[in-house]
């Protein structure tokens, strides 16, 4: 009985349409709606790809510092790229399967493990009053930048998490992604692929079959040539 | 041992393509104490700062 009136109370609430009064955001009996389904829909597809790619570039650009300036990561700095990696899994599971709550979860453990490994980072080299590990990126050091990307990746996938509205979207037939990935997607995942598969071969060379090293090497240990 | 975490990163991202999304799911938990057992065991094993 009561599992009814929840059911009739919800689809009533889904063909209510939505106002853009400041009331309507705040009354139970209103539904707040400031853009169509189809333009809010691709807002979300936006935030994710957004969400996909940034830690993907952000990984690219350190591995670019370590070609170019010859500087290999050392031990924070590899479980650091890890955290960019499942900070970047959720955005794929959202954009391949629709928006979910348990795939902005996956990110927000990534974005948690980065920042506690950043901030264990600079602790440990403030403690020893050392001016500072590795090259700088805009004025800030890499694990200054990672901490500041998982404060803002937090903020940003708790506001996620509260937009009830994706979540709506998702489960309508009409705007469920299609089971075939389209290109746009593929390409998202080519480079995430890319990134991914640049880091295992950084990784093998570095660190070889054990955990990585504590004092990052000069060159590759592992490597053949 | 390190580079298998990273190596479960790309399974990952490839069963979310292929669209096998509960194992990619399963294999991100798994993940997820991968990392958090690396941090400690970087913690014990390395001598930080150099």
């Amino acid at each position: 009985m009561v599992n009814d009136e929840v059911a009739s109370a919800g689809s009533n609430e889904n063909s209510q349409s939505g106002e853009r009064s400041l009331s309507a955001l705040f009354s139970d009996n209103k539904k707040f709606e400031l853009l169509s389904d189809s333009q809010a829909n691709s807002l979300f597809r936006f935030f994710n790809y957004f969400g996909l790619i940034v830690p993907m570039l952000v990984v690219l650009t350190a591995m670019g510092y370590q070609v170019i300036e010859d500087d290999l990561p050392c031990s924070h700095c590899n479980m650091q790229r890890l955290g960019y990696f499942m900070l970047a899994l959720g955005p794929a599971l959202n954009l391949r399967f629709g928006f979910r709550p348990s795939h902005y979860g996956i990110s927000l453990a990534g974005a948690f493990f980065l920042g506690a490994v950043a901030l264990d980072m600079m602790v440990r080299i403030a403690n020893q009053n050392l001016p500072g590990w590795g090259p700088k990126a805009l004025g800030l050091h890499m694990y200054g930048w990672s901490l500041v990307i998982a404060i803002i990746g937090g903020i940003a996938l708790v506001i996620m998490l509260l937009w009830d509205r994706q979540f709506e979207l998702s489960r309508m037939k009409e705007h469920r992604p299609s089971k075939k990935a389209s290109g746009l997607l593929i390409a998202a995942f080519v480079i995430a692929f890319i990134v991914i598969g640049l880091d295992v071969v950084s990784v093998v060379l570095e660190c070889g079959p054990g955990i990585c090293p504590d004092t990052p090497p000069t060159n590759y240990p592992f490597s053949p040539f | 041992m390190f580079a298998l975490a990273v190596v479960g990163f790309l399974v990952a991202f490839g069963l979310v393509l292929s669209g096998r999304r509960k194992p990619a799911i399963a294999i991100a938990v798994v993940l997820m104490g991968v990392c958090i057992a690396f941090y400690y065991l970087h913690n014990y094993e390395v001598d930080w700062p150099w």
